[in-house]
C-alpha cells in the first residue's frame, strides 16, 4: 500500500495484490472473505492517515459489495477519505483488476479514538507492504474459521488482532463471509450449492477481545439474485458478548 | 414516540413524511411504524418504491434514536435496506430496535413486513446515526407510555399524495442522472433534504440507470454533509449489469454548494 500526495486532493491509497492460490474461492472467483479484508485494510489505513494527528481509528461499520467476476491479476485498490469528522472517518474504496472490471466497491466508516500509547506516526507518504505466501492454506483454514452445528468459529490468536488488542475487522468480514454462506447451505435443499457473499453491510458493535468468537447466519429470505442473511457475531469468552451483526446477499454461482 | 411540534419550523404543514402517513406506536425499546400503500407511492410495476420504504425506515429508526441520545439530537449516518420479498401489500409496516446505543452513535436495525405479517420480513434495514448537540429548532420526541393498541399519527396531521411521490418530491431526470430543488416538502429537522428522500432520489437514479424493469433491491447510503442549497444532483454510474442485476455507485452533490453530499452503492435486479 502506498499513499499518493495530491495537494488539495483528500488522503488517497493505492495498494496492489497479486491473486494467490489461497483467495480463490471453490467457484474460481476471488474469496469474497479475503476480498472484505482488503477493503478492510486499506480503507482502514486510509481512514487512520486522515484521522491524523488528532487519533486513530478502528472500524464501525463496512459496506462492500463484491462483484462476481473472474478476476485478472494484479488487482487494485484505491481508498479515499470522503469525510474527516470530528468523530468519524469516512472512506470509500473501489477495487478493480488488470482489465479495468470493477471486483468490488463500497465505504468504511472508523470512529477517531486516541490510542492510551499516543498515536502513532508514520512517515508520509505512507507505505506499508504485506505479504501472503504463494503456497499458503487456503484464507478461511489460515484464519482457522472451522463449522461448528450451524455456526462458524474461530479462535483469537494473536495473528488475528489488530493494533489495539482486538480482532482485526477484516476477520470479523470473514467470518461473516463464512457464516452467511453456511447459513445459506443449510437452509437450502440442495446443500452442495455453490454459493458467494456478494454484498455485505457489517456493524461493529464491540470489540471481540477474548474468544472463541461465533457467528450465526439466520436466513431471512431468497431472492432472484441470492439469499438474504443476518449474521450474529459474539465473543463467547467474554460473556458471549455481541460484538457485531451483518446483513449479507449470498449469491448462487453458476455452474460453468 | 411521537414529534411534538414545538415550533412551526418542523415538519411544516406539507411535507413528505405526513404525506406518507405514517402511523407509529413504540412499546418499550421497540418502534413500529405503519404506512398505506396508495398507488402514488408505487413503481410502475405496483411495487412500493424502495425509496420511500427506506424513507420510513428511516423515520422509525431516527425516533428511536432521538429518543436513545437525548438530550442530544441525530442525524442519520448510514442507511442500508435490502429487499427480501416485493415490496407490495395493502399495508407495509416495519419495526426496529436499538442493537447499540454509544456516546456518538446509535446504531439499529429494521425489519418491513406486509399487513400485520410480522416475523416474514419484505426487507431488512440498518442504519447508524450520529449524536448532535440540540439546537432549538429540533423536534422534542417523546415516549408515549404507548400500549399495544395505540396508534398514532408520527407527525400529528397526515396528509396524503396528490401525485405520484416522487413527482410530489420533485425528481426530475436530466442528462446527469436525477435531481432535486431543495425545498420545504423534503427537508429534515437540521435544514437539509431528509436521509430518506436522499434514498428516493438513490433508487430513482438506479431506475434510470438500468431501466424501468428494474427495482432496487440493495441500497447502501452513507451521508456525508447536509444538503442544503441544490439543486441535489444524483449521478449514476453502472458498475456491472448482468442478465437480471446491475451493480450502481451513485454520487449525490450539492451543485449549489459544490460539495458531495452523499454516497451510495445499489443493486438492482429484474423481479
Amino acid at each position: 500500500m502506498r499513499e499518493v500526495v495530491d495537494p488539495g486532493r483528500p488522503v488517497t491509497l493505492v495498494a496492489e495484490s497479486e491473486i494467490v492460490p489461497s483467495i480463490i474461492d471453490e467457484n474460481g472467483l476471488l474469496h469474497a472473505g479475503a476480498l472484505f479484508t482488503m477493503c478492510d485494510c486499506v480503507a482502514g489505513f486510509c481512514g487512520g492517515l486522515g484521522a491524523l494527528p488528532d487519533g486513530w481509528v478502528v472500524t464501525t461499520n463496512l459496506m462492500i459489495r463484491s462483484e462476481p467476476v473472474v478476476v485478472t491479476a494484479p488487482l487494485q485498490l484505491v481508498s479515499t477519505v470522503l469525510r474527516r469528522g470530528r468523530n468519524a472517518v469516512v472512506t470509500e474504496v473501489r477495487a478493480r483488476d488488470a482489465l479495468d472490471q470493477v471486483v468490488a466497491h463500497g465505504t468504511l466508516t472508523s470512529a477517531v479514538l486516541t490510542p492510551s500509547e499516543g498515536v502513532p506516526h508514520w512517515e508520509r507518504p505512507a507505505h506499508l507492504d504485506m505479504h501472503a505466501p504463494h503456497d499458503g492454506p487456503h484464507f478461511d483454514t489460515w484464519l482457522g474459521i472451522t463449522v461448528d452445528g450451524s455456526d462458524v468459529v474461530l479462535e483469537l490468536v494473536d495473528d488475528l488482532r489488530n493494533p489495539w488488542g482486538i480482532m482485526h475487522g477484516g476477520v470479523t468480514s470473514a467470518l461473516v463471509d463464512a457464516a452467511a454462506k453456511h447459513a445459506t447451505r443449510l437452509a437450502r435443499s440442495d446443500a452442495g450449492r455453490r454459493v458467494r457473499t456478494n454484498d455485505v453491510a457489517l456493524h461493529f458493535l464491540a470489540p471481540a477481545k477474548v474468544g472463541p468468537v461465533y457467528a450465526s447466519g439466520r436466513v431471512l429470505g431468497v431472492r432472484p439474485d441470492g439469499t438474504i442473511v443476518e449474521v450474529e457475531v459474539r465473543d463467547r469468552g467474554a460473556d458471549n458478548r455481541l460484538v457485531a451483526f451483518a446483513i449479507a446477499t449470498v449469491g448462487n454461482v453458476r455452474r460453468s | 414516540m411521537e414529534i411534538v411540534e414545538q415550533s412551526a419550523v418542523y415538519p411544516p404543514e406539507h411535507h413528505v413524511l405526513r404525506d406518507l402517513a405514517l402511523e407509529v406506536q413504540s412499546v418499550g425499546a421497540v418502534n413500529r411504524a405503519w404506512m398505506p400503500v396508495t398507488d402514488n407511492i408505487c413503481n410502475a410495476r405496483g411495487r412500493v418504491h424502495t425509496g420511500l420504504v427506506a424513507t420510513m425506515i428511516d423515520a422509525i429508526c431516527g425516533g428511536l434514536a432521538a429518543v436513545a441520545a437525548a438530550p442530544g439530537w441525530i442525524a442519520t449516518a448510514d442507511l442500508t435496506m435490502h429487499v427480501v420479498q416485493p415490496l407490495v401489500g395493502d399495508e407495509l409496516g416495519a419495526v426496529a430496535k436499538v442493537r447499540r446505543a454509544g456516546r456518538t452513535t446509535v446504531v439499529l436495525e429494521a425489519e418491513v413486513f406486509a399487513d400485520g405479517n410480522e416475523g416474514d420480513p419484505l426487507a431488512v434495514a440498518t442504519a447508524t446515526f450520529s449524536v448532535l448537540e440540540r439546537r432549538d429548532a429540533n423536534p422534542i420526541l417523546t415516549a408515549t407510555g404507548d400500549t399495544a393498541e395505540s396508534r398514532h399519527p408520527f407527525v400529528g396531521r397526515i396528509g396524503s399524495f396528490a401525485e405520484p411521490a416522487y413527482s410530489a418530491c420533485g425528481f426530475r431526470s436530466s442528462a446527469h442522472g436525477i435531481e432535486v430543488d431543495v425545498h420545504e416538502y423534503i427537508l429534515n429537522s437540521l435544514g437539509g433534504v431528509q436521509g430518506g428522500v436522499l434514498a428516493c432520489l438513490s433508487d430513482a437514479a438506479v431506475v434510470q440507470a438500468l431501466g424501468t424493469e428494474f427495482e432496487t433491491v440493495d441500497l447502501h447510503l452513507v451521508y456525508l454533509a447536509l444538503a442544503k442549497q441544490g439543486p441535489i444532483r444524483a449521478v449514476p454510474t453502472v458498475l456491472r449489469r448482468g442478465d437480471a442485476n446491475g451493480s450502481v455507485a451513485i454520487d449525490m452533490s450539492d451543485v449549489g454548494a459544490g460539495r458531495r453530499t452523499t454516497v451510495a452503492n445499489c443493486v438492482g435486479v429484474l423481479w
